[in-house]
């Protein structure tokens, strides 16, 4: 008989508690917390989360990057876009309820697990955009935004992380703010600099935003249905959904 | 039209509601974003999904932010991550219990090799993956989240006692599948 008969019931085996201790412990990356928080348009105005971070790749500076990051404030879009036409689609983070909102608050995980899905704004993401397409006029193709990673580059250093979310950030108030060249122009850079940035993705979606915006619809219908193959569970699916079949 | 563009505009108090609103999804984001991220991974989602669908559920939380109850924010991000993990799982790679326990085949033959944390964290997730979802869900908030029975009952919204009971079966199913993993490792060998 094994020694592990040995154990009380109710004491966990070495291997138990191997197993349930590696599961404790596994937490997000410092990269995924800033994802999240760039998407949902969070500024640093509060203290970041103490997270208990283990095995990120970016470790603590990524965190503090956290603190000077992202970029303009979506009051000050706001504030923007008061003296500009009102965007097609706005950042979540500050949507009101709109005609949309589901009359019925769902206020338990039942409920909730029925609400509809998001319709999400737009606040987030990127892949990196074409480097070709210039301030004011890109030209994107699907192809192009194919060619976005999603994936983080490992060794972003938190003065990179700090840029691109910066670069992102003027990315989405130019668009919550109805200012499609000034995203154009944050995006171009963000590709030309961080071409396998951390935040492709949002960067592609951005740009399907911006393109749309600026009236090639058509086009941002391309592009969308190209993301909408490429990244099928995106979290950006029903704004991007939104785009491809607007546009129709 | 409903833009919040024009709810400011008419409303001089709306940048006030918007800033609380911002201050609110903070609050929850750093109170529950982790947590949410660990429960979908120990739904079963790889790394790379859960990363989506955390930020998919944050998402969902700040387009119905005006809809959550205050103090019901931890509650409607745990039913929207069920329902994302569910829906996201369908497209991720499926682990099979059986086939993946087989540890004599890999290079990792004995249990110290487990001490490896991603074999370890991988494992973890084959087994829970091998368990109901209601007993998984309960073991997870219970065993790994550390919550009170109480705690778990008024999240997954069952009585106190049926969560009691999930939790003993679980238990016992996780225990059932260690020992099974032990018994293919090394039959008969202590553990480190």
């Amino acid at each position: 008989m094994s020694d592990l008969k040995l154990v009380a019931p109710d004491q966990p085996t070495p291997l138990e508690q191997l197993l349930m201790d590696s599961a404790r412990n596994e937490s997000p990356s410092v990269e995924q917390r800033m994802r999240v928080r760039a998407a949902l348009g969070l500024t640093a105005l509060t203290a970041p989360p103490p997270p208990v971070v283990r095995t990120g790749r970016i470790g603590t500076l990524g965190k503090v990057a956290i603190g000077g990051a992202v970029g303009a404030s979506v009051i000050a879009a706001l504030v923007f876009a008061l003296h500009k036409p009102a965007p097609r689609i706005l950042p979540v983070v500050l949507s009101a309820p709109v005609a949309t909102t589901p009359a019925a608050a769902p206020t338990t995980p039942a409920e909730a697990a029925q609400a509809s899905e998001p319709v999400i704004s737009p606040l987030p993401p990127v892949e990196a955009a074409p480097a070709s397409a210039a301030a004011g006029t890109p030209k994107l193709t699907p192809k192009g935004v194919s060619s976005v990673s999603k994936s983080p580059a490992p060794a972003d250093s938190a003065d990179d992380l700090s840029e691109q979310l910066r670069l992102i950030d003027a990315a989405r108030s130019a668009v919550a703010s109805g200012n499609p060249s000034a995203a154009s122009q944050a995006l171009s850079s963000y590709s030309s600099k961080f071409p396998h940035g951390s935040f492709g993705q949002e960067a592609q979606v951005l740009r399907i935003e911006t393109v749309d915006m600026q009236g090639n619809h058509a086009q941002a219908a391309e592009l969308a249905k190209s993301f909408l193959e490429r990244h099928p569970n995106s979290p950006h699916v029903s704004l991007v959904q939104r785009i491809a079949g607007g546009a129709q | 039209m409903g833009s919040i563009l024009q709810l400011v505009v008419n409303n001089p108090v709306e940048p006030i509601r918007v800033e609380a609103s911002k201050a609110r999804l903070e609050r929850m984001f750093n109170e529950h974003h982790d947590f949410i991220w660990r429960l979908v991974r120990r739904l079963g989602l790889s790394p790379g999904s859960a990363d989506d669908a955390a930020q998919h559920v944050f998402l969902v939380a700040a387009e119905r932010l005006d809809d959550i109850k205050l103090g019901s924010e931890r509650s409607f991000l745990f039913g929207t991550a069920l329902r994302v993990a569910r829906s996201q799982s369908r497209s991720d790679r499926r682990w099979v219990l059986e086939e993946d326990m087989d540890f004599r085949r890999s290079q990792a033959g004995r249990p110290e090799d487990l001490a490896d944390q991603h074999r370890a964290i991988d494992l973890m997730g084959k087994i829970l993956n091998g368990m109901a979802l209601d007993l998984r869900t309960v073991f997870i908030l219970s065993e790994l989240e550390g919550m009170t029975m109480p705690e778990v009952a008024a999240l997954v919204e069952i009585p106190v006692g049926t969560a009691a009971s999930r939790l003993r079966r679980a238990r016992e199913a996780f225990r059932a599948a260690v020992a099974a993993v032990e018994s293919k490792l090394q039959p008969g060998s202590k553990l480190p």
